[in-house]
């Protein structure tokens, strides 16, 4: 191996980067009987190889925490885990908000349990639907172990995308913050590469608390708390008449009043115009509960760590989340050299949902009765919760994770590596609604989801000092299989409300069974997926000062067509540490001076299994309202895909081109620390579906060719202020700037426009397109001649919207891309004090620049469109009651029966900015003495209090400024905002 | 020991290397790729019928079929629907989400573009699996011919120059300007002559154009679900009458009269009109076309249909229909009070809003209470519809004799009085006109009348400069426009 030394020189570098290259090439040449679709090894090359012993490398780190697995390179960040674990997280990415820099957490709505989304350095493609959110989720890595996440795929059986049918339960909620040992967040190709295509969009990487050496240890870990119940002005029937005479005295016709809602019109009416108390029985403070217990302990030879976990969290509606979770590992040495890993890791959670009448109608693919909204008045609201109470709605998630490791260390310097994963999951639905709620005919349904993942990875390592050289060598191969799939059946108007489940009759005989067999309707599908890959790592350091590395990772698909299944995606670092040098070595002020840089280009994974073979042929013979007809008089058809859109043949590989350039200061001592980094990222030949001619019936065509980037700094500030023996104060400052930009869109086109937004090259990715909104026009006489909206007059009482064109028309040529619910900049500022064994926290986090729409305020002015109408956008809930949040004087008073949609949701009346700064979480905490403990026998206890979002600043008017859907709006209650909520606890350890 | 240990970890890394032999070779399990279709009876059979799926769906999409034909006609009166009220107003341009849907014509050239492929396709099967004959092949073919036909004509009623787009697609999407009105009835035209030449007069198993049991069913199964020779010649004749062609289209009226023992048409009584086991259900011999929807087959819905506006309480769980027809306009339309469609249109006459009962297809089985699954069928032609129509071309060839006798008859069945024959052309005419309000009341033929009667100016607000502008047809959605640059807008709609 001294063949490689000294390599100082470029050409020696660039022929071991060729050498690299060709092993993947060679051994995929070898497996796959097929040469490298990109590019082929030189044959002088392949000759070298054949000399060369075969290296190692390991993608995935190491389970035993090698001082290799901590050698970490690129840009990363990681939360300071030690506060979180006292706060009452049920999920993972809860506890990065405002904690890790770079990262955007996502909750739209704080029901327990519930799935949330995270987006590493701005979501890596477009977000136009809910399902578009699954594709952009950062690679979860727990140990090494790359954690398979929900497939939107069963949204295409649904007609209503508020939630994907099966439980919605939080995919990381499995994991136990107690049982976490570090988590970092991986954010550029130097750090994430070697995770491969799945880590295009950033890695979140946890590696928990493994196996110890040592005597028997136990911790125990506890908390109780108490969420508490939102304040809101409740409002009946009266209100909300008050509320829209003033539009029905002024432009109403006789028609229009005749049809004025009969539940305002009678104002003897109890039931709408009684005591408006429902809030009393609706909302309720909601316990929270959490008790971990560990053991751990073992020899040089066998050790191992015991986890168990429960979690019970109530939402404020009535809603619930509860987990129970057990892992445990071990590691072994059963011959010499040979280190042996098991984990093994298996929860499971209980989730009890919101009772929306939307989500049920969603869920039922059903428009019930909305002639009426629900009564205000407590007494029926809790009668509605009786009949609600012979339903079913049980929802329930299991996980099993079971890793394997084996290490073989042939000499110091010599690792081979091999390590195999299953993550199996379930995701279990029960919902049944009896007939009292349900317009007399109950509705059951049952989804039974199953995912597994498996993974196996291989390699060999070299890594050797020589001299003030160090050298590692890393090859390996790596294959993941991928499966998802579920079976959903529905009934509606089965016999009786006793019988909860279905048996649907013989097609003869419509009187046996439980429910008759035409309405009823099964679901199957699903997806396999595999990737295989082989990769090689060549690092090298000189006096720990300068390093570099070399990744290449070939990567082939099975969603890719075979043409264009392989590509080649390379990744370089290098990093200088300065201080180190010997002009700096001795200095104080400045401790630590490292520069960094990293450019790479990872591969990116479709979700969906359409794209590799050319145009497709599908059933879509459904129709708004009936998507889902599968036959014409009882015989299947199979059509050419218009709905889904034409694929365009010979579809390759979409990836992420990544440049990241980073400082790390340290000053005093590393007193203070700070660290800076500037990044671009690029996701190229992204998938789109764009309209294309409509007279050849599709409706779009897929292909290559989006490119997006994100571009930003990122700034961490660390200080410990002031540190002695009685008191302490650090300080630690987070802000990430992010910003995006259409590159290209396929064939060439210059704009866009999908699901009500525009996406033009050169502009934004996430912007709302809106009409700007400049008064009223007071009478018809106020109209400017001509004005009209696309060829409708306008009339007095119509919005005026600024004609930007000049036109004397107003209509999507006057729209303008503005506003973004992706802040400008966001980020936290932590800071902890110590007095002798009192510690006080606080994390404040910010966002500032994000604009949302106020869609809630629309629909409660639109209520000339929505009152009544057999349509899921006039659905009212019990909190419909409740005065809208917003400035209502400030919206003018138009005509909303006006054929303009003087009230519809994308303009810039309803947008408003919702920058804020939050008290995220506050802790006190209490360190028993050790000599006090020592006399006990314990090792450590410490008891805290925690307060969680108990303050927020925002100028924004409609309500909590985080609490809005994945495309930003803001749709009232159906954005639960995270709560405040109190919480006692201890951690105790022997 | 140690050698066995590491031995077994090299097993374990050629396990892994020789495992991914051919793991990247999956297919996909929820669609069809292009090379693996057309390829046997099966691939052909739902192809083809992929046709009649895709036009029942783009006339069901958002009550499509009932906002191009029947709302601008204006018989019937909104309650509170906004997009509705627009379409009765002409205001065809406006800001409503399913207004995009109506003024979208993707989903009829969906249609176009499946019957193209299969066109294209279906002739090369025979050769690759001999399940499927060559007879059943043209068959089908005829079939997919026809809906084709079908679709141009209802396209150019709809919005008047459309493209004629008659190959399939090969992935280049050339645009392509509207093509003149008449040209693409003519093309519809010749392709259903060309189709009846291999269609049945019915699908009994008796002709040779359809030996034996089609599809395994029998002839019942297949009544007026199926296009026919009957279907074709209507369609045909009712290409003319829209070009103003009376003589054209008598000629393939009379091929049809002289086939009545073939065709085995006939009139409905008005019990059986309006029963639930009548015309809406269909496959009877009233009707000559049907989109159909069946409850046996679960092929039922929610919308599409027009129950989902006409119906309310108590049949539905909804206090007041999207759209009804007031007391004065059925008294108005219904001049007589003993017509018996007026009790068997109508019901709950005594309240503001009387509900149009005429379609009220609920099986037993979703009744008591209502679960919102409707089952009627889109009777696109029926058998009364042929006779006015023949009336309407004798009038307009000068021959009132048979016109009233054709129209006298349906009077009578309706239990109204007889017409006197001293009537001129032009009262004949509106006579015609008025009987098919009435008989065609809901079912999508008003809008059309008006246009072929030329009544647009009185029935509603449009002047004739209007209608030289292009205003009886509906806009061309912004999204077509926009991508294909070649399109024009009226000039009524720009």
């Amino acid at each position: 191996m001294t063949y490689f030394y000294p390599c100082s020189r470029k050409s020696q570098a660039f022929l071991l980067a060729l050498l690299l290259m060709g092993t993947g090439a060679a051994a995929q040449k070898k497996v796959f009987g097929k040469a490298d679709s990109t590019k082929s090894a030189s044959p002088e090359a392949a000759e070298r190889l054949r000399h060369l012993p075969v290296s190692a490398l390991d993608s995935a780190g190491y389970i035993r925490n090698t001082a290799m697995m901590l050698h970490q390179q690129g840009a990363a960040s990681s939360p300071d885990l030690d506060q979180a674990r006292k706060l009452p997280y049920f999920s993972v990415n809860s506890i990065l908000a405002g904690r890790a820099t770079g990262v955007d957490v996502r909750i739209p709505s704080a029901e327990p349990g519930k799935r949330s989304a995270l987006f590493i350095r701005g979501a890596s493609g477009l977000l136009l639907k809910n399902g578009d959110v699954f594709a952009a989720q950062p690679l979860y890595v727990i140990d090494g172990m790359p954690i398979q996440y929900d497939h939107a795929f069963a949204y295409d059986i649904q007609r209503f995308d508020f939630n994907r049918i099966g439980t919605e339960i939080d995919p990381l909620a499995f994991i136990d913050v107690n049982d976490i040992r570090t988590i970092q967040v991986l954010k550029d190709a130097g750090a994430s590469a070697k995770y491969g295509p799945a880590a295009s969009a950033g890695v979140i990487e946890i590696s928990t608390r493994g196996p110890r050496m040592g005597e028997l240890r136990v911790e125990v870990n506890g908390y109780a708390g108490m969420s508490l119940k939102p304040s809101q002005k409740v409002i009946n029937g009266r209100w909300e008449r008050d509320f829209r005479m003033p539009f029905y005295d002024k432009y109403a016709t006789a028609e229009q009043y005749r049809s004025f809602p009969a539940y305002l019109a009678d104002s003897t009416n109890a039931q709408y115009y009684g005591a408006a108390d429902w809030d009393e029985s609706y909302y309720r403070n909601g316990w929270m509960t959490g008790l971990h217990a560990g053991v751990s302990g073992g020899t040089r030879l066998a050790s191992f760590r015991f986890g168990v976990g429960q979690s019970t969290q109530q939402g404020q509606d009535n809603t619930l989340a509860r987990r129970y979770n057990v892992n445990f590992g071990i590691n072994i040495t059963p011959v010499k050299s040979l280190d042996w890993s098991t984990y093994l890791s298996a929860g499971m959670i209980n989730r009890k949902r919101n009772q929306s009448l939307r989500d049920r109608m969603g869920d039922q693919d059903y428009i019930l009765n909305l002639d009426r909204p629900p009564s205000p008045n407590k007494s029926l609201l809790d009668e509605y919760y009786g009949y609600l109470e012979q339903g079913v709605d049980r929802n329930r998630n299991t996980n099993v994770r079971v890793l394997n490791n084996l290490t073989y260390t042939f000499a110091p310097w010599l690792k081979f590596n091999s390590r195999f994963s299953i993550d199996y999951g379930q995701n279990f639905r029960d919902l049944f609604m009896p007939r009292t709620i349900n317009d007399g005919n109950n509705f059951a349904s049952n989804f039974d989801g199953l995912q597994t993942r498996m993974t196996f990875d291989n390699s060999l390592e070299f890594a050797r000092y020589f001299n003030k050289h160090h050298l590692s060598v890393t090859a390996g191969q790596y294959n993941q299989w991928d499966r998802w799939r579920y079976m959903y059946g529905k009934a509606y108007r089965g016999k009786s409300d006793y019988i909860k489940i279905y048996q649907p009759s013989s097609p003869g005989d419509p009187n046996n069974g439980s429910h008759n067999l035409r309405l009823t309707a099964n679901f199957k599908d699903r997806i396999r997926a595999a990737l295989a890959s082989f990769y090689g790592n060549i690092g090298y350091s000189y006096a720990d000062k300068y390093h570099v590395s070399l990744y290449l990772r070939q990567d082939g698909s099975s969603y890719i067509t075979e043409d264009n299944r392989w590509k080649m995606f390379p990744t370089a670092t290098a990093s200088w540490d300065i201080n180190k040098e010997n002009f700096l070595k001795d200095s104080k002020s400045l401790s630590t001076l490292r520069l960094r840089g990293s450019a790479g280009r990872m591969g990116k994974l479709f979700s969906l299994d359409y794209y590799s073979g050319g145009p497709v042929y599908n059933v879509e013979i459904g129709w708004e309202g009936t998507p889902n007809l599968s036959t014409y008089n009882a015989f299947p058809v199979l059509n050419a895909a218009y709905e889904l859109g034409y694929v365009a043949p010979g579809i390759g590989w979409a990836y992420t081109d990544q440049l990241n350039g980073g400082v790390d200061f340290g000053f005093l001592n590393d007193r203070i620390r700070a660290s800076v980094d500037v990044y671009a990222r690029t996701d190229r030949d992204l998938l789109l579906k764009t309209p294309v001619t409509q007279e050849y019936g599709y409706s779009g065509m897929w292909q290559n060719g989006m490119d997006i980037r994100n571009s930003g700094v990122e700034l961490t500030l660390e200080a410990t202020i002031l540190q002695n023996k009685t008191y302490a104060w650090s300080s630690a400052l987070n802000a990430s700037f992010n910003q995006n930009n259409l590159l290209a869109l396929p064939g060439g086109q210059q704009s866009v426009v999908l699901n009500n937004r525009k996406f033009e090259v050169g502009m934004p990715v996430d912007r709302f397109w809106v009409l700007q909104n400049e008064g009223i026009y007071a009478t018809d006489a106020a109209v400017p001649a001509g004005m009209n909206y696309q060829g409708i007059p306008m009339k007095g009482g119509d919005p005026v919207w600024i004609d930007r064109n000049g036109d004397n028309t107003i209509d999507d040529n006057d729209r303008i891309m503005e506003g973004s619910h992706n802040p400008k900049i966001q980020g936290g500022w932590a800071n902890t004090v110590r007095y002798r064994n009192m510690e006080l926290n606080f994390l404040m986090s910010y966002a500032f620049g994000r604009k949302l729409i106020n869609e809630n305020l629309a629909a409660r002015f639109d209520f000339a469109n929505r009152e009544g109408a057999d349509d899921i956008g006039a659905v009212k809930e019990v909190f419909f009651w409740a005065e809208p949040e917003g400035d209502l004087d400030r919206i003018p008073r138009y005509n909303p029966w006006s054929p303009v949609s003087p009230y519809q949701v994308n303009q810039t009346l309803f947008l408003e900015d919702a920058s804020f700064v939050r008290l995220r979480s506050i802790t006190f905490t209490y360190n028993f003495q050790s000599a006090f403990l020592k006399k006990r026998g314990l090792d450590q206890l410490r008891v805290y209090a925690t307060g969680n979002n108990l303050f927020t600043w925002t100028k924004y008017r409609g309500g909590d400024p985080e609490a809005f859907s994945y495309l930003g709006y803001d749709q009232g209650g159906y954005n639960w905002a995270q709560p405040k909520s109190f919480t006692l606890g201890f951690n105790l350890q022997f | 020991m140690r050698k066995i240990w590491i031995g077994g970890l090299l097993l374990l890394m050629a396990a892994g290397w020789s495992s991914c032999k051919n793991m990247l070779d999956i297919e996909s399990t929820r669609a069809v790729t292009e090379e693996n279709m057309w390829a046997s009876k099966n691939d052909a059979w739902a192809g083809s019928f992929a046709c009649y799926g895709l036009l029942r769906a783009a006339m069901c999409n958002e009550n499509s079929y009932w906002a191009h034909g029947e709302l601008r006609a204006g018989h019937f009166t909104i309650t509170k629907r906004g997009d509705l009220q627009a379409v009765r107003k002409s205001l065809l341009t406006s800001n409503y989400v399913t207004m995009d849907t109506w003024r979208d014509w993707r989903k009829f050239y969906a249609i176009i573009a499946q019957c193209n492929i299969a066109i294209a396709k279906l002739p090369g099967i025979p050769a690759l699996d001999e399940r499927y004959s060559s007879t059943e092949m043209e068959l089908d073919l005829a079939q997919v011919r026809f809906i084709r036909a079908f679709t141009y004509f209802y396209m150019a009623r709809i919005w008047g120059d459309v493209p004629l787009i008659t190959e399939p697609v090969q992935g280049d999407f050339a645009t392509v300007p509207r093509t003149e009105q008449n040209e693409v009835l003519n093309f519809a035209y010749n392709e259903a002559n060309t189709a009846i030449n291999k269609l049945p007069w019915q699908f009994d198993g008796v002709s040779p154009e359809q030996p034996g049991n089609y599809r395994g069913q029998g002839v019942s199964h297949w009544r007026s679900i199926l296009t026919t020779k009957g279907a074709g010649l209507t369609l045909m004749a009712h290409i003319r009458a829209w070009q103003k062609d009376y003589q054209g289209a008598m000629d393939a009226l009379t091929i049809l009269r002289n086939n009545q023992s073939k065709t085995g048409y006939a009139r409905v009584s008005i019990t059986d009109l309006v029963s639930n086991g009548g015309t809406f259900r269909g496959r009877r011999n009233e009707n000559i076309l049907q989109m159909d929807m069946n409850f046996d087959h679960a092929e039922i819905s929610t919308t599409g249909q027009i129950e989902n506006w006409t119906l309310r309480a108590p049949d539905v769980t909804k206090k007041e229909a999207e759209i009804y027809v007031t007391k004065d306009s059925i008294l108005n339309i219904f001049p007589q009070a003993s017509d018996l469609r007026i009790l068997n249109f109508f019901t709950d006459m005594g309240s503001m809003q009387p509900m149009f009962y005429k379609m009220k297809m609920l099986n037993d089985a979703v009744k008591n209470p209502t679960l919102r699954f409707f089952n009627s069928a889109i009777v696109i032609f029926r058998y009364e519809e042929l006779l006015l129509l023949e009336a309407e071309c004798q009038v307009r060839l000068d021959n009132p004799g048979p016109a009233l006798t054709i129209l006298n008859d349906l009077r009578g069945g309706r239990n109204i009085t007889p017409l006197v024959n001293t009537l001129t052309k032009e009262q004949m005419l509106e006579e015609i006109f008025q009987e098919r309000r009435r008989e065609l009341m809901g079912e999508g033929w008003l809008w059309y009348d008006l246009v072929t009667f030329g009544k647009v100016t009185e029935y509603t607000g449009l002047s004739e400069a209007d209608i030289q502008n292009g205003a009886i047809y509906w806009p061309i959605s912004r999204a077509a426009l926009s991508l294909n640059p070649k399109l024009t807008q009226f000039n009524y709609w720009k």
